[in-house]
């Protein structure tokens, strides 16, 4: 089981404030709130992108961050994203891990394009696989569905669903609700920086006591 | 035009040869120096505004202005007399070494940060990833216009012979006052560039079509 503990980022107006959680294996979270409400500063935090104030993260196991562009390398071909790391570790069988794969994705006929010959779709679902060749235990995705159509969209919840199947931890970023509903198991509520509300995915969507919430939902659910 | 050149061939050959060592040393001066310095700007403010500021100077003084600063006011004000192809070899090398700096320091800035995140997270080192993503990024789209940079400088070359520097337009010159044939051996050295000249712009084109790198 991952720890967060009293995480605490503080910029000038905005700060992420004590917050704590742990996500356990085969367990998902969804990070909600309004632009702005500090989702993807906490994600960046976890990540080690950011510098925390104060605070404890331990996470069990490797983590891997997929941003929400998706920032694969513009001078590698597809097979070369996800293999550059296990290369340079010297890794035995990286190669035929790609492939298992990039099969099992739908990838392997575009293993030697370019990220910029590829759809928003099958740009994230490469980004993810070279997470899985990190041997990645933790997944942090920074609003992976933002700019992809519905099929895509799609695509990226299967990927979800499979990673919680096999024990992966899942924490994401979104602002679509359908996704979070459809996705994680448990739903960290942001609000200006401060964790409003942890909650199950189905206490969430039918919130009758919290106003806050209930707007919440009422209003950015499509 | 074969018979001027067999004619000529050890005036022609001595010509050829210093433009070839000229324009050797203005590249591996602009090369190495710029890189580095290009590298260098790219973590020291103080070097980044130096580079910044020659590079502007650089642009708003014609290369021949300072090729004769260099070789008439400056010894003077020093009290030296330097050899004009050495003269060449530091303005030429200065400018280049400036340009292909400016070229690094600028490609080096536009370089998204992203990238550099996003190789972090993955959990490569620092020295990985300047190895594996940022020196191929950088190469790759400065690459081309390096390299038209230094089909310049051979071009630059040619203000070389008023300063006395015996390289291949001077032999030409001289040739063609002794004999009074323009029209081959001008011809010749129309020749001389477009044999060089032509198959670098076709690589540089070449290279620009298939590794052409996009941030995405």
């Amino acid at each position: 089981m991952s720890k967060i503990t009293n995480l605490t980022k503080s910029y000038e107006g905005f700060s992420v404030k004590d917050i704590s959680f742990s996500v356990s294996p085969g367990e998902a979270i969804a990070l909600v709130g309004k632009s702005g409400s500090g989702k993807s500063t906490l994600l960046r935090l976890l990540a080690g992108l950011e510098q925390k104030d104060a605070g404890e993260i331990n996470f069990d196991g490797k983590i891997a961050y997929v941003s929400q562009d998706y920032t694969l390398f513009p001078h590698l071909t597809l097979i070369e994203n996800i293999t550059l790391l296990p290369k340079l570790r010297g890794e035995k069988s990286y190669k035929e891990t790609a492939v298992t794969y990039l099969k099992e994705f739908e990838l392997y006929e575009h293993r030697n394009k370019y990220p910029n010959e590829l759809s928003g779709g099958q740009r994230q679902r490469t980004a993810l696989i070279r997470a899985l060749m990190i041997n990645a235990r933790v997944f942090l995705l920074d609003e992976v569905t933002s700019a992809l159509d519905p099929e895509a969209t799609k695509n990226i919840l299967e990927m979800v669903q499979k990673l919680k199947e096999e024990d992966y931890q899942v924490i994401f970023a979104t602002h679509e609700l359908g996704f979070a509903e459809r996705g994680a198991d448990r739903v960290m509520f942001l609000d200006e920086g401060d964790l409003y509300k942890d909650i199950s995915v189905d206490s969430f969507f039918n919130q009758e006591d919290d106003s806050k919430i209930k707007t919440f939902v009422e209003n950015y659910y499509f | 035009m074969i018979d001027i050149l067999i004619n000529h061939q050890a005036l022609f050959l001595s010509g050829f040869i210093t433009t070839v060592k000229l324009f050797v040393l203005i590249v591996i001066i602009g090369l190495a120096g710029g890189t580095l310095l290009g590298a260098l700007s790219s973590k020291i403010e103080l070097f980044g505004d130096i580079v910044t500021s020659l590079k502007f100077l650089s642009k708003v003084i014609p290369v021949l202005v300072i090729l004769f600063w260099f070789h008439y006011p400056l010894q003077v004000l020093l009290g030296v007399v330097v050899d004009p192809f050495w003269t060449a070899v530091a303005v030429f090398g200065l400018v280049n070494l400036i340009s292909v700096a400016y070229l690094i320091f600028s490609e080096i800035k536009l370089l998204p940060k992203k990238y550099i995140e996003s190789a972090s997270s993955l959990g490569m080192t620092q020295g990985e990833i300047v190895r594996n993503i940022e020196i191929p990024l950088v190469f790759k789209r400065s690459f081309p216009e390096v390299m038209l940079l230094q089909a310049t400088m051979l071009e630059y070359t040619l203000f070389a012979s008023l300063i006395a520097v015996p390289e291949i337009f001077r032999v030409a010159q001289n040739v063609n006052s002794l004999i009074y044939d323009p029209v081959p051996i001008y011809t010749l050295l129309i020749l001389f560039f477009v044999v060089i000249l032509a198959p670098l712009h076709l690589f540089v084109t070449y290279f620009k079509k298939y590794n052409k790198v996009e941030y995405v």
